[in-house]
């Protein structure tokens, strides 16, 4: 009995510990509230900065491409001669210029017939805009002086007028609705020569990302417009 | 209790395992109670071992979730900080070249100048064909008899192409018909019109042509610069 007493009364203050010691809700509430917290800050903190940050980036990316695309204009630019860029404007302008005045135009064509021994059966001409469903014409927009032309001549020689206006004009031309008709011992020709020029703004507006390339890299057309231009500066007897 | 103390006397080994059962319970609930000294200290029971050992795990885990956030946010910050440090410097150094470009602006506009001019060139010479040639070639065709006579020639484009003439016979004029379909420079033919005269027949052919057939040697470039002409334009 003596033994009996004690061990039960110490029994039940263990049991009456054990259950004060038992994992209680309270005891979770501090990782509960750093778990909530986090995720509260990962909704409204870190996801919109992380975002964010990732626009910076593709901004970032964009900025550099751009840097990347002024550093090779520069020097590519650099590249071309100032004093050469400026000798070639001044006679590719004269081959292409902004106006074309139609006594230059025709007085060329005329004198090709005559030294083909062509006669001449109607010259005229007229300011035109050429596109109007051209896609190619319409899209760049350049204009030029059309107008109908009729020679009599040679078949030789009207073969030759014909295939001589590209290389012997110095200006830019080119002949349509080219009509070959017998008559008689001769051969007569009819067609619309258009010569082409183009407009420019009065005030360019400049674009440094557009995409560059330098005139330089066609050479070929390049000696062709300057051979024009010597031919067209040439002088006249 | 007379009974329990009858059952004592009758049994006394039961009484002794009783006690000793118990005392190893009574030591099995409390950890150290070995020792000879005095402990003021309430003794801990497993069970209260183990629930302190489960509070100081959570207490270990919110100092680890409670780092981690430091670190997560640290990092993020960081991260966003440098992101937009760099981009500010880039955007700086970009003005800087786009400065130096304005520079090379007239330059930049001659070159255009030009380039306009040569696609301009361009355009039309990749259109220019010889009439010289379809002339010559058409003719020939013809010439496998000599009466074959090739009047009037319309010349619409380097694609196309329209002539009349006279022929001795329908005969002729069907195989003068024929050649001109078989020709490999031909991708159609069609007889516009025929009429049977007193001495010959009347045709009038319409013609398409194969693309650049009669091209202008050393006119026609080719067009590596196509896709930049459009991006140049489109700009």
């Amino acid at each position: 009995m003596a033994l009996q007493t004690p061990t039960r009364k110490n029994l039940e203050s263990i049991s009456k510990k054990v259950k004060e010691t038992r994992l209680k809700v309270k005891d979770l509430i501090v990782p509960i509230v750093v778990a909530f917290i986090l995720i509260l800050l990962a909704v409204f903190f870190f996801v919109p900065m992380i975002t964010k940050a990732q626009e910076y980036r593709a901004e970032l990316k964009q900025v550099e491409e751009k840097q990347k695309q002024l550093d090779n204009l520069i020097a590519s630019v650099n590249k071309i001669s100032d004093d050469q860029l400026q000798y070639d404007l001044i006679e590719v302008k004269s081959v292409i210029p902004r106006t074309l005045k139609v006594s230059s135009f025709l007085y060329y064509i005329d004198e090709l017939a005559k030294q083909k021994n062509l006669e001449a059966d109607s010259v005229s001409a007229g300011d035109i805009t050429l596109g109007g469903g051209a896609e190619e014409t319409d899209r760049t927009g350049y204009k030029g002086v059309n107008g109908p032309l009729a020679y009599t001549g040679s078949l030789d020689n009207v073969l030759s007028f014909l295939d001589s206006f590209y290389t012997s004009s110095p200006y830019i031309v080119s002949p349509t609705n080219i009509t070959l008709e017998r008559s008689q011992s001769s051969w007569e020709v009819n067609l619309n020569l258009t010569g082409f020029y183009i407009t420019e703004d009065e005030m360019p507006v400049f674009n440094a990302y557009k995409p560059f390339k330098a005139y330089s890299e066609f050479p070929e057309i390049i000696e062709i417009l300057q051979d024009k231009a010597r031919r067209l500066n040439a002088p006249v007897f | 209790m007379n009974k329990k103390k009858e059952i004592v006397k009758d049994n006394p080994k039961e009484v002794k395992s009783q006690l000793e059962n118990e005392m190893d319970a009574h030591k099995k609930a409390f950890l150290s109670d070995t020792d000879d000294s005095i402990n003021l200290i309430p003794i801990m029971t497993k069970s209260e071992v183990i629930a302190e050992e489960k509070k100081v795990k959570l207490n270990v885990a919110a100092i680890l979730s409670i780092i981690v956030f430091l670190v997560i946010t640290i990092g993020v910050v960081g991260y966003t900080t440098i992101s937009k440090n760099r981009l500010n410097k880039a955007k700086e150094r970009l003005q800087k070249t786009e400065q130096e470009v304005k520079g090379l602006s007239s330059k930049i506009l001659s070159n255009d100048e030009i380039l306009k001019r040569i696609y301009l060139y361009k355009d039309i010479s990749s259109n220019q064909y010889s009439v010289k040639k379809m002339f010559d070639y058409f003719t020939k065709i013809a010439s496998f008899d000599y009466r074959i006579q090739l009047d009037s020639f319309v010349f619409q484009s380097d694609k196309s192409i329209s002539f009349e003439g006279t022929a001795p016979s329908l005969d002729t004029t069907a195989k003068f018909w024929y050649l001109l379909g078989e020709d490999e420079k031909v991708v159609s033919v069609k007889l516009d019109s025929m009429s049977k005269r007193n001495q010959d027949v009347q045709f009038a052919f319409d013609i398409t042509l194969v693309s650049d057939a009669f091209s202008i040697e050393g006119t026609r470039t080719v067009d590596e610069g196509g896709d930049y002409i459009i991006d140049y334009i489109e700009n």
